[in-house]
């Protein structure tokens, strides 16, 4: 006991790992559904219009690239408790 | 697709292609060696120089992103030297060049509603996309040196082809700093086309309770624009090393994980480009 | 705090920006503008020369259909010219012809009639020259003079009765 970490140590340990864990957790809720939302709006409009493809999957893959923005910000958020603080 | 390389061109990659090899298995055999918490210790660190003038944060520099920067600014300067003279009747390369700024220059053209600031816009706009995919492309895609340091900012290992090159898009400093310059160069837009009544005017809409409202929003532009940029960037870039590392160092998981980056990277530049030019156009309209 | 750390580093990486956009501006953006412009221009043009070019076709169109209906109603009138030309030569030939067919039946008719009294003279000669035969015969005969005449009165009405 006398190397190893104190308890308190321990504590901020598992307090970063629970928290980085529930952070990127979460955080991947919020974009999915946004991004489920979006593929399916461009999906039904492809199935009207078919010949409007490849406008709607380039105006598709920007609107999920800006859905996934918040879960972006949950991942930097983790990497930050794991790493940094 | 077809590809039409030279003999020189094919010699070159031949050779670059088995020094990433060896290299590739003498970081397999040394590298894998270390366990994860040594080989994950640094890597939310960065290379920081302390400048012997200015004091606070003005001292520190970090060198890797601008040499970096330089790197692809001179990637750049040099393919856009070749294409100096234009021809009238364009060959392939030539086309595949214009029709990606005629694709800017559209994008600018259907959003900017003042006719004056169209030619402005599309060459920041060009420059940001183009800068920021090659920047991408570097940091997701392509096997390189990358320099660890510790907490201090000191240089601690250099290691070859174990992790990609360090992009300068995932250094929060170009991205915000970029993210802030689109940020004001759209309210002088707003500025010189409305007059400085009307373009005052416009944070005290609908009413002018709602001004702080209008500060915030207008303030959270360039930050989610810079962060989005950025964690897009720095989380690929550190999922690419996760892969490496669990891959051994060894090279083939990081060149399919190289599509991924290409793919992210390029769209996460054209979504930078886009919003720039929608925060440019929204402050004009 | 190296990963999220603002610092000297963003205004370096802003002028290298501005830099860059200097360099590109200079080396792509202008002289690609200006290209684009000219193409343009050179579209604008040949799209307008392409468009007088079809007026002239056009109006050329026009005055070769002006020509063909000219040329047309001329062949019609000649047509017709010719056809009635023909209905005249034709009618002209039939009336010569029935009056050939008149003239020829008249002539015919004449002859017939002129034929019809020379046989009617023939015969009244030859009934003369025969009565006078007879009569020489019958005087020369054993009739007398009262038979001689009722003979010959009897013939010659006979041959007036013919």
């Amino acid at each position: 006991m006398e190397n190893g970490p104190t308890l308190a140590e321990a504590l901020i340990q598992m307090g970063k790992f629970i928290g980085a864990g529930i952070c990127m957790g979460a955080g991947a809720i919020g974009p999915g559904v946004g991004e489920g939302h979006v593929g399916d709006g461009a999906m039904q409009a492809m199935a009207r219009q078919p010949e409007l493809i490849g406008t709607l999957t380039t105006r598709m893959l920007l609107s999920q690239a800006v859905c996934e923005t918040t879960g972006l910000y949950s991942l930097l958020i983790s990497i930050l408790i794991l790493f940094v603080l | 697709m077809k590809l039409s390389l030279d003999r020189k061109t094919k010699v070159l990659l031949v050779v670059f292609l088995l020094i990433y090899i060896v290299v590739g298995v003498l970081n397999a055999i040394y590298l894998s060696k270390q366990s994860m918490g040594e080989a994950f210790k640094n890597v939310a660190n960065r290379w920081v120089v302390k400048l012997p003038f200015g004091k606070g944060i003005f001292s520190r520099i970090n060198p890797l992103t601008i040499f970096m920067t330089w790197a692809v600014m001179l990637v750049v300067i040099l393919i856009a030297y070749r294409f100096k003279n234009p021809k009238l009747i364009p060959d392939r390369k030539q086309s595949a060049l214009e029709s990606l700024m005629e694709f800017v220059y559209q994008m600018v053209e259907d959003a900017i509603p003042d006719q004056r600031f169209v030619r402005p816009t599309f060459y920041i706009a060009c420059t940001l996309f183009v800068f920021i995919v090659f920047c991408n492309i570097l940091g997701g895609a392509i096997p390189g040196v990358s320099i660890e340091a510790n907490a201090q900012g000191n240089i601690e290992k250099i290691h070859l082809f174990s992790d990609t090159w360090f992009s300068p898009t995932a250094d929060i400093n170009t991205n915000a700093f970029l993210a802030v310059f689109v940020f004001l160069i759209s309210q002088v837009f707003a500025i010189k086309s409305k007059g400085f009544k009307a373009w005052a005017k416009t944070w005290f809409e609908p009413i002018p309770f709602m001004f702080p409202m209008n500060v915030i929003g207008e303030l959270s532009k360039p930050i989610s624009h810079s962060l989005r940029l950025f964690g897009n960037i720095a989380g690929g870039a550190l999922l690419t090393y996760l892969l490496a590392y669990m891959a051994k160092y060894l090279f083939l998981p990081v060149i399919l994980w190289g599509f991924f980056g290409l793919f992210v990277g390029v769209i996460q530049a054209l979504v930078f480009t886009v919003l720039a030019i929608a925060y440019i156009s929204s402050a004009l309209s | 705090m190296g990963f999220v750390e603002l610092n000297l580093t963003g205004i370096v990486q802003l002028l290298n920006f501005f830099i860059l956009l200097f360099a590109l501006y200079k080396l792509l953006y202008k002289p690609f503008t200006q290209i684009m412009d000219k193409r343009r221009e050179k579209v604008e043009s040949e799209l307008a020369q392409a468009e007088k070019e079809r007026k002239a076709a056009q109006e050329m169109k026009k005055e070769a259909e002006q020509i063909l209906t000219n040329a047309r109603q001329v062949a019609e009138k000649i047509v017709s010219d010719a056809k009635q030309r023909s209905d005249e030569l034709i009618a002209q030939a039939k009336n010569q012809a029935r009056e050939e067919a008149d003239r020829i039946m008249n002539s015919a008719r004449a002859e017939i009639e002129r034929e019809k009294q020379q046989a009617l003279d023939d015969v009244e000669k030859k009934a003369g020259e025969i009565a006078v035969t007879l009569a020489m015969k019958i005087l020369q005969g054993v009739l007398d003079e009262k038979a001689k005449r009722e003979y010959l009165v009897n013939i010659l009405k006979k041959g007036q009765s013919e």
